[in-house]
């Protein structure tokens, strides 16, 4: 097992996992608020072809979590909005 | 070849830049039988998916699993293979097309082959959005590609007869069912003898599922589907419509589910083809097909 964090949760995946199906293994199901409403999103179509699922990765923002694989160590945050919030002034 | 690329911005440009005679987009299997005959008849290949390993959705597979046939498998060897990148952008050039792909890579070729597959067509209802609402080809992905049951208990709802696989799947894996709504009538086209006589081995695959359905004491039903999903921060349940031959709501009931997967089978992903300005076409079933040049 590989792990990484969540929020500042400690999340365990399978090597080759990626990091929504690692969530969603671990009982989470949701990683970004809606820009407008700031409404809960997770995965929809699993497949990299919505974009519902974008997280902040290890600083990158908008990542697919349905396509994207765990490294050992990666910080995943829930994305606020576009999150591009850091760049708001 | 690069089977251990891994997406992030660390990766270093490899020698993949460059010029091909055909990048294939796409690596399901049309892709990669594409990929397999160019390159045997001594084609410069790339293939290019966006997803970590090759298969496509149809052979979908965990990490460290091979569910390739074996000729495509060894084709493989005979090409570029560009997993995890994501194409943004194609232009078109003088001498063919540049296609730009992310992580950071400018890939030029005399041609480019289209086969991006599909995806689950869907018809939004109220509370589509809540986390928990998955599409059934997204439920079937995590279950194949990653070993991850998506939910407790589970309505799986649309029409088509990839429902059944993904309704059986779930409850071998350890999911409570609690229904499979068809809006449709499925057995509508046996009063097509041609039809029928084409599909002999689906109709014995078909039968195949529900009998697995059955084992499981998973609830069947037609001219049904999922109209609502309730809750606020995830799934908390749906409400079921029987419907009438004209798809109007006859009747309505209420199911406790923390889990949606539901498809109105499959579209094209067009995006490609549309960018590069190609001719489309409706399809009879409604969908966006690309055609031509």
């Amino acid at each position: 097992m590989i792990t990484f964090s969540f929020d500042g949760k400690h999340i365990e995946a399978e090597p080759g996992q990626t990091v929504g199906a690692a969530l969603i293994a671990a009982g989470h199901r949701s990683w970004r608020l809606t820009r407008k409403d700031g409404k809960a999103r997770g995965i929809f179509c699993g497949i990299g072809v919505c974009f519902d699922c974008l997280a902040t990765i290890s600083g990158g923002p908008n990542q697919r979590a349905c396509l994207t694989e765990v490294r050992p160590g990666d910080v995943v945050e829930t994305q606020e909005g576009a999150g591009h919030g850091d760049l708001a002034c | 070849m690069s089977w251990k690329h891994r997406k992030g911005p660390d990766m270093a440009i490899s020698p993949a830049d460059g010029s091909y005679d055909i990048a294939v987009l796409g690596a399901g299997p049309a892709g990669l039988s594409a990929a397999a005959a160019a390159a045997a008849q001594g084609s410069r290949v790339v293939l290019i998916d966006a997803a970590p390993r090759p298969g496509g959705q149809y052979w979908r597979h965990r990490a460290g699993e091979d569910r390739l046939p074996a000729p495509l498998r060894a084709a493989l060897e005979a090409v570029t293979f560009l997993p995890s990148h994501a194409i943004w952008h194609i232009e078109r050039t003088d001498s063919g097309f540049t296609i730009h792909a992310l992580p950071d890579r400018e890939i030029d070729c005399r041609t480019v082959v289209v086969a991006t597959g599909a995806y689950d067509r869907q018809l939004p209802f109220p509370g589509w959005t809540l986390p928990g609402v998955f599409t059934a080809g997204g439920v079937q992905a995590l279950l194949k590609g990653q070993g991850v049951v998506a939910g407790n208990r589970i309505a799986v709802a649309g029409t088509g007869p990839f429902l059944l696989p993904v309704a059986a799947g779930l409850a071998e894996a350890g999911g409570q069912v609690v229904g499979v709504f068809e809006a449709g009538r499925p057995t509508a086209f046996l009063r097509h003898p041609l039809a029928l006589s084409r599909n002999v081995s689906k109709i014995f695959e078909g039968a195949g599922y529900l009998r697995r359905l059955r084992r499981y004491r998973i609830p069947f039903s037609t001219r049904t589907t999922v109209v609502q999903a309730h809750g606020t921060e995830s799934v908390t349940g749906v409400t079921v419509a029987r419907l009438d031959s004209n798809w109007t709501i006859v009747s309505k009931r209420r199911i406790d589910c923390d889990t949606v997967a539901v498809g109105y089978g499959f579209t094209p992903q067009t995006e490609i083809p549309r960018q590069l300005g190609c001719e489309m076409v409706v399809d009879a079933d409604g969908s966006l097909c690309g055609q031509g040049r």
